[in-house]
C-alpha cells in the first residue's frame, strides 16, 4: 500500500472507530426499548389485580369470610376470624422476595382493629386502596362496618 | 484508486452487514411469542385469584385456543412454554411463569400439553388446571 493509501486509511480510522462504538451503543439501546415495550404490552393494571387478590378477605372462610356449617356468607366477617395468623393462612407472601408483589393492611374502620401482611411496611403513600362496607358478626351481634384495605406495590425491581 | 476501491466496498459491506443484523433482529421480534406467552400467563394468574376469591366450586374456560403451548400449575405459579423447550428452572429457558399467593389450606396443580382448549377448575380447596371437557 503507497503513501497515499495508508493516510486515506488512516484518516477514516477515528470515523470508523467512532462507528463501531456507536453502533454498539444502538444494539444495546435496541435490545433495552425492546425489552421495555414487551413489557409495556403485558402490563396488567394494578387496580385489577389488586381488585381480584383482594376478594378473597370477604369472600372465603379460609380468609375472614363468616361460615356456618357448610354455609359461607360472602361480605360478612367473622370478629373471631379477624387476626394476624387467620391473614396469614390466608395470604402470606414470601418471605424473602414477598416485597415484589401487593402487600396488604386491612383496617375496620367501626373498631380500628388494623392487619398487615408479612410484608407490608407502613407508608402513606397508597394509592390502591380499596374499601368495602362489610357486615361484622361478633357472637349474636351484627353490625355495618367498612373494610379498608390499603395496598403496597412492588418495592425495588 | 485501488485502495480507495477497496475503502468504499469495505464501507458498504459494513453498512451491509449493520442492516442485516438490524433486519435480523427486527424479524425476531416481530415473530416472537414471548408476549403471548407472557399474556397466557398473566392472564392465567388472574383467573386463579379470581377463583380463589369466589366461595363454592367453579369450572371456567380460558377463552382463547392455546395449542401452540403447554401449562404446567403448580401452588407457587403457573409456567408457560412450547413442548420439547429446556425445563423451565433453567436459565436460558424461554418458559414464562406467572407466580401467585395462595391461603396456605389451597393446592393447585395441573398440566395441559398443547391441548386447545384450557379449563381451571376449583373443588373445595383445590384448584385444577386441565382440558376442558
Amino acid at each position: 500500500m503507497n503513501r497515499k493509501g495508508s493516510a486515506a486509511i488512516g484518516e477514516k480510522y477515528p470515523f470508523w472507530l467512532l462507528f463501531g462504538f456507536m453502533i454498539i451503543i444502538f444494539f444495546f439501546a435496541f435490545g433495552l426499548l425492546t425489552g421495555i415495550y414487551k413489557n409495556k404490552l403485558t402490563k396488567t393494571p394494578p387496580e385489577l389485580a389488586v381488585e381480584l387478590i383482594t376478594l378473597r378477605f370477604i369472600n372465603i372462610p379460609e380468609c375472614f369470610a363468616f361460615e356456618e356449617g357448610e354455609i359461607v356468607f360472602p361480605g360478612m366477617i367473622d370478629k373471631q376470624k379477624f387476626n394476624e395468623e387467620q391473614l396469614h393462612q390466608c395470604y402470606k407472601t414470601d418471605p424473602e422476595k414477598g416485597i415484589k408483589t401487593f402487600n396488604f393492611r386491612l383496617k375496620l374502620e367501626g373498631t380500628g382493629e388494623e392487619l398487615t401482611t408479612n410484608n407490608y411496611f407502613n407508608h402513606e403513600d397508597d394509592k390502591l386502596t380499596r374499601f368495602h362496607e362489610v357486615l361484622v358478626r361478633d357472637g349474636d351481634k351484627l353490625h355495618k362496618d367498612q373494610l379498608t384495605i390499603y395496598v403496597q406495590e412492588k418495592i425495588g425491581q | 484508486m485501488d485502495e480507495d476501491i477497496y475503502l468504499i466496498v469495505g464501507e458498504l459491506a459494513a453498512i451491509a452487514l449493520v442492516g442485516v443484523l438490524i433486519f435480523g433482529a427486527v424479524f425476531a421480534i416481530t415473530n416472537s411469542d414471548t408476549v403471548v406467552r407472557k399474556v397466557h400467563a398473566k392472564n392465567i394468574g388472574l383467573m386463579i385469584n379470581t377463583l380463589v376469591g369466589l366461595p363454592g366450586d367453579a369450572l371456567v374456560k380460558y377463552p382463547d385456543d392455546v395449542s401452540d403451548f403447554s401449562f404446567v400449575l403448580t401452588t407457587k405459579g403457573v409456567s408457560v412454554f412450547k413442548e420439547g423447550e429446556p425445563d423451565c428452572s433453567l436459565v436460558t429457558s424461554s418458559c414464562e411463569v406467572e407466580y401467585f399467593d395462595l391461603p396456605e389450606s389451597y393446592k393447585a396443580e395441573g398440566t395441559l400439553l398443547s391441548k386447545e382448549k384450557l379449563c381451571l377448575q376449583k373443588t373445595e380447596q383445590n384448584i385444577i388446571l386441565r382440558g376442558c371437557p
